[in-house]
């Protein structure tokens, strides 16, 4: 009997590559990330054999879950460039620029975003975020202004800072007020708060804030720095001392603190030193029984 | 002693001015830096994780057709010598009417073909 593989001439021969496709990169891609091996995920995406959108979006996600955010920019940028209707790549590009502090292009991506789906409320939010940090204030209070109700609390939130940014220091504290009260433990609204009682050098809003704020977060630096503010302007040098000296407990870098712990203990020291008028009456009367 | 019982680094205190010497300024207190900050709004803005590749929505055939409604059977040696006929052509948008037929499908209104203006 003839094997029939005799009769198979070259031009019949179909050639199978060896080399393993896109997909099986992206499957083992996936049941490493699944088993958390995030590093070992990413090295499966490294090298891909050739371009496929979909690889380039789970390397993005891979590379942003390790915090490589300049890395995930890249791919998700070349996502955008062969799918540039894919708004969940230019919204996930757009966050990847953010972190990376590149603001001016985080703005152009989420605009993009905004553009393909009106919709898109957290790319508004994204856009606000980024157009603070830009200086674009107006433009950042116009955006938080047209958040859907979905994102009412972040939206007032972007608000609020951006009124104080402007100096608007009364609708801003209406804002943050607003916030209090669908959160009354939003440590960074209080933080922002403090900020703003030092701005219009209102001790009272300062301490009471700082006070708030102590009781959430009693490890809280803003807090303790508000207190010691206080007690250094009111003359308190005991308050002020014990203040500064646990601000320097939690933030041995804060050359303010230190500073001011040894002013503080100087003028207690200093009071110490001070004669005093003896009482000649309290003399005649002995040593006063408590 | 205040509440921290440990050594501390701080600078020892500048000593009380003996009579003579010179008088120091008493050091004031240098301000803290209260920074205004809007972490929360990132809480709020989480990657969007692809469930698979993305499918391309399929391109349906445009509805609408451009026909020429300029007469254009003019013969072919008449057109050479009015070069601007192309520029000077007016066009019409068609919608094709179409009517839903028993089976429920969706066929042509018009099965002759639309004369030309």
């Amino acid at each position: 009997m003839r094997n029939g593989a005799d009769n198979v001439q070259p031009s019949n021969i179909i050639e199978i590559s060896l080399q393993p496709g896109v997909q099986s990169q992206i499957d083992s891609a996936l049941a490493l990330r699944s088993s958390g091996r995030l590093e070992e995920a990413l090295g499966a995406l490294t090298d891909p054999h050739e371009y496929n959108p979909y690889l380039y979006t789970v390397r993005g996600e891979i590379e942003f879950s390790l915090g490589r955010f300049h890395d995930a920019a890249l791919s998700y940028f070349s996502v955008v460039q062969s799918e540039p209707d894919n708004a969940d790549a230019h919204y996930n590009l757009a966050l990847c620029l953010q972190r990376s502090g590149r603001w001016d292009a985080s703005c152009q991506a989420f605009e993009r975003v905004l553009a393909l789906d009106s919709g898109r409320h957290a790319a508004r939010l994204g856009l606000g975020a980024s157009l603070l940090y830009l200086n674009r204030l107006d433009e950042a209070l116009a955006i938080f202004y047209q958040c859907s109700d979905a994102l009412e609390g972040p939206a007032v939130f972007g608000k609020a800072v951006a009124l104080q940014l402007q100096h608007r220091s009364g609708e801003a504290e209406n804002a943050y007020e607003v916030l209090l009260s669908l959160d009354p433990n939003s440590e960074e609204t209080l933080s922002n708060l403090i900020a703003l009682g030092v701005e219009t050098n209102d001790l009272d809003r300062v301490r009471d804030y700082s006070q708030r704020l102590l009781k959430i977060s009693p490890q809280s630096p803003v807090a303790l720095q508000g207190l010691a503010m206080v007690a250094l302007e009111r003359q308190d040098h005991h308050a002020a001392a014990r203040y500064c000296d646990r601000i320097v407990q939690l933030m041995p870098d804060c050359i303010e603190a230190w500073h001011n712990l040894r002013v503080a203990l100087d003028r207690i020291l200093t009071a110490f030193s001070v004669p005093k008028p003896i009482a000649v009456g309290s003399m005649l009367a002995g040593p006063e029984v408590k | 002693m205040m509440g921290n019982p440990q050594p501390s680094p701080v600078a020892p205190l500048i000593p009380t001015p003996s009579h003579g010497s010179i008088e120091l300024a008493p050091e004031q207190p240098r301000e803290f830096h209260f920074a205004v900050t809007w972490v929360t709004l990132f809480a709020h803005l989480d990657l969007l994780e692809s469930s698979g590749p993305r499918v391309q929505a399929a391109s349906a055939p445009p509805p609408l057709a451009l026909v020429p409604v300029a007469p254009s059977a003019m013969p072919a040696d008449k057109r050479s010598s009015q070069d601007a006929g192309a520029e000077t052509a007016a066009w019409e948008m068609v919608v094709p009417k179409m009517i839903r037929t028993t089976d429920g499908d969706f066929a042509p209104a018009e099965t002759v073909p639309r004369r030309l203006l």
